[in-house]
């Protein structure tokens, strides 16, 4: 056959026909999204008014021009690549023509919702370095014929390494596609259970406290008593009603988090490639994201006390998307263990494990700053309110802020650890869920030394590294320091590119 | 002592300290505290509207606790346009441009031009009256990271943006 010669991909091709379908899907989806109170003014009004045969017309026409525009935008969509260049075609009623240096694409993504998996196809996105609206996405093709061109792509990008993009660490070692991780069921339990349920259920208990203090004056004290005196009720079947509710709204919470988890990570698979990784999950709309080395900006990591007792962390990959493109993209990955987490530590910043770090522990200053956000301003507010209008739990809160507050940074504050090395930075902290953040000095792009009067009273200073997915902050540690850190940080990034690797 | 086995010898490190920072044209002072009067007027404005419709001021005390008020945060913000202008300024090196500012809260950002996705110019029509402009510097990225100094000589601006995009194409 002809197309064991040349691949689809060279002659212009166009989507598999499944596409109108979903175009159409989508259509109506927006039709309806945007005029649902009219469709609602419509259906109510059906009722009295008799002239309703307008309204099919309408209906009639709109489902016409929906449907003629999809098969237009079908037939209208072509794609091939050409000379080094993808070139795309589309367009519904008008007509656009995009030119796609290959070098210029940055990601490729599958996406599968559930109508995409019954006809084995997905979408593609390809995501470019160049203009916001230069991105291209295929509605649907083949999945075989999916996987055939991105292989070409980067394969492409392999071959002609980083003509425009900063792609220098791609063309790395060639490493062969390797599962890092499944995750099964248990692992989808372990992951809903662990997560913040106590921070919902204190949001639930906060709001029924309120409400309960909000009806009182409505219902008027005689309820209450009618509750104690009539139905032998007494002050206590408040609170215990209250512990039941939150008891319930733990347990909801817990089952809604377990299904959500299950939707949106089940079989959930983690794959390194030659040149970054790669993430699919996905119960009905089945997700593939990929990571490129080259745009990971940096990794953060964080476990909480359930997830280390099971030695899980939830890893996140900060990417930029594109050179220009103003939004960042995070990937996440649950469910990481530590052999995961050494995997792609080693791939973003291979020495890390080897190289000594040296390890600096903020000022007293940080944690000082933190009890007067976090301690003495919520504190000030605590005491006006129980000297306004007293109650005895108002007052307990008062007595215990301080102290709780002041245990729970002091514990915060140990644990925070900066690690300083040539190539990178390696923060930890956290004391309940803690987190470490790996980044190399070349991913960071602009440098900020904050002091405010009170570091230079101690003679302290804070820096922010800003990248092009997000910043990572060092606090509190000496001026001197930092002074000579951030040097050492530009004269690292600003090297040319070449020698820098 | 920070970091000892380095190619790169920390002595020899250009160091932002040594830097003589560009300070910004008194002009600036003077829109910004021309901006100053046009906030204070408003403010001003509105307190008198409500002193004047409202019942609660027809006592004494209100009058004299909400000037009070209005007039020492007038002039902390008359003291701080000037703090912060004399704080203020900037310097253009060889490979990154360095923006200081702030008075209670010091900030240096430095952005290497091998960083920068592009550089804008503004001017307000008040700015162009006295010949100012602001110039905005962009990375990649929703980081942040972007350096704008508002308040700087209209011809200084051009210039820098000439020079910054000649260093990026240089740099490519």
């Amino acid at each position: 056959m002809s197309e064991a010669t040349t691949p689809f991909y060279f002659q212009p091709s166009r989507q598999s026909p499944v596409a109108i379908l979903l175009i159409l899907a989508r259509l109506i989806r927006t039709l309806v999204g945007q005029f649902w109170p009219i469709l609602i003014l419509i259906l109510l009004r059906r009722r009295t008014a008799g002239n309703n045969q307008f309204w099919v017309w309408v209906g009639i026409a709109l489902t016409l021009l929906s449907v003629v525009r999809s098969l237009l935008m079908y037939f209208r969509t072509r794609f091939y690549i050409q000379n080094d260049e993808f070139i795309f075609e589309k367009g519904g009623f008008t007509r656009r023509r995009l030119t796609i240096p290959l070098d210029k694409i940055q990601t490729i993504n599958f996406q599968q919702t559930f109508l995409h998996r019954v006809f084995n196809v997905v979408s593609l996105e390809v995501d470019t370095s160049g203009a916001k609206d230069a991105e291209i996405t295929l509605n649907a093709l083949d999945r075989a014929k999916a996987s055939e061109l991105r292989d070409y792509l980067l394969r492409w990008k392999k071959d002609n390494p980083n003509v425009a993009s900063n792609a220098d660490e791609a063309e790395a070692k060639h490493v062969p596609e390797q599962t890092l991780l499944k995750l099964d069921i248990g692992d989808l339990f372990r992951i809903g259970l662990s997560q913040n349920h106590l921070r919902s259920a204190g949001i639930l208990l906060g709001l029924f406290a309120s409400f309960a203090r909000e009806i009182q004056p409505i219902l008027g004290k005689s309820t209450y008593r009618y509750l104690e005196e009539e139905l032998g009720l007494n002050i206590h079947f408040f609170w215990s009603f209250a512990l039941w509710i939150v008891g319930f709204f733990l347990i909801v919470s817990v089952l809604a988090t377990m299904v959500l988890t299950v939707i949106r990570f089940f079989d959930l698979r983690f794959v390194q490639t030659g040149d970054g990784f790669r993430v699919e999950a996905g119960l009905f709309t089945r997700r593939e994201q990929a990571a490129y080395l080259p745009k990971i900006q940096f990794l953060r990591w964080s476990a909480n006390p359930l997830q280390r007792l099971w030695g899980m962390f939830n890893l996140r990959f900060y990417q930029a998307t594109g050179a220009e493109i103003t939004r960042k993209q995070t990937l996440q990955v649950p469910g990481c263990y530590q052999t995961q987490i050494d995997a792609v530590k080693l791939a973003y910043f291979p020495d890390s494990a080897q190289i000594d770090w040296k390890w600096h522990q903020p000022n007293a200053l940080y944690f000082r700053r933190r009890m007067v956000l976090i301690g003495i301003f919520p504190l000030l507010g605590l005491v006006l309110k129980t000297s306004l209008d007293f109650s005895w739990t108002w007052l307990v809160l008062c007595i215990l802020w301080l102290p709780v507050v002041a245990w729970w940074q002091w514990q915060f504050f140990k644990r925070v650890r900066y690690g300083l090395s040539e190539a990178g930075l390696w923060v930890k902290s956290g004391f309940f869920t803690q987190s470490q953040t790996l980044l190399m000095w070349h991913n960071v792009q602009a440098v900020e030394l904050e002091q405010g009067f009170m570091d230079a009273r101690y003679a302290l200073a804070d820096l922010t590294l800003y990248t092009a997915s997000g910043t990572v902050e060092i606090e509190a540690l000496p001026l001197t320091m930092v002074r000579s850190l951030r040097d050492f940080v530009l004269a690292k990034i600003e090297v040319p590119k070449e020698l820098n690797m | 002592m920070l970091f000892e086995n380095q190619q790169i010898a920390i002595s020899e490190l250009p160091t932002v300290e040594a830097v003589q920072f560009q300070t910004l044209p008194p002009q600036t002072l003077k829109l910004r505290t021309i901006g100053w009067c046009i906030t204070q007027g408003i403010m001003l404005f509105l307190l008198i509207m409500v002193m004047v419709f409202s019942d609660f001021f027809k006592q004494k005390w209100p009058w004299f606790l909400i000037s009070g008020i209005w007039i020492v945060q007038a002039i902390y913000f008359f003291w701080m346009a000037r703090r912060r202008f004399y704080a203020e300024g900037y310097a253009v090196r060889e490979k990154d441009i360095i923006h200081a500012k702030g008075y209670w809260l010091k900030t240096q950002l430095t952005v290497p031009y091998n960083r920068i996705q592009h550089v804008e110019i503004e001017q307000g029509p008040l700015a162009r009256a006295l010949g100012l402009g602001s110039i905005s510097v962009y990375t990649a990225g929703d980081s942040g990271g972007d350096l704008s100094i508002s308040g700087i000589d209209y011809t200084e601006a051009e210039r820098i943006k000439q020079f910054i995009a000649q260093k990026v194409v240089a740099d490519e």
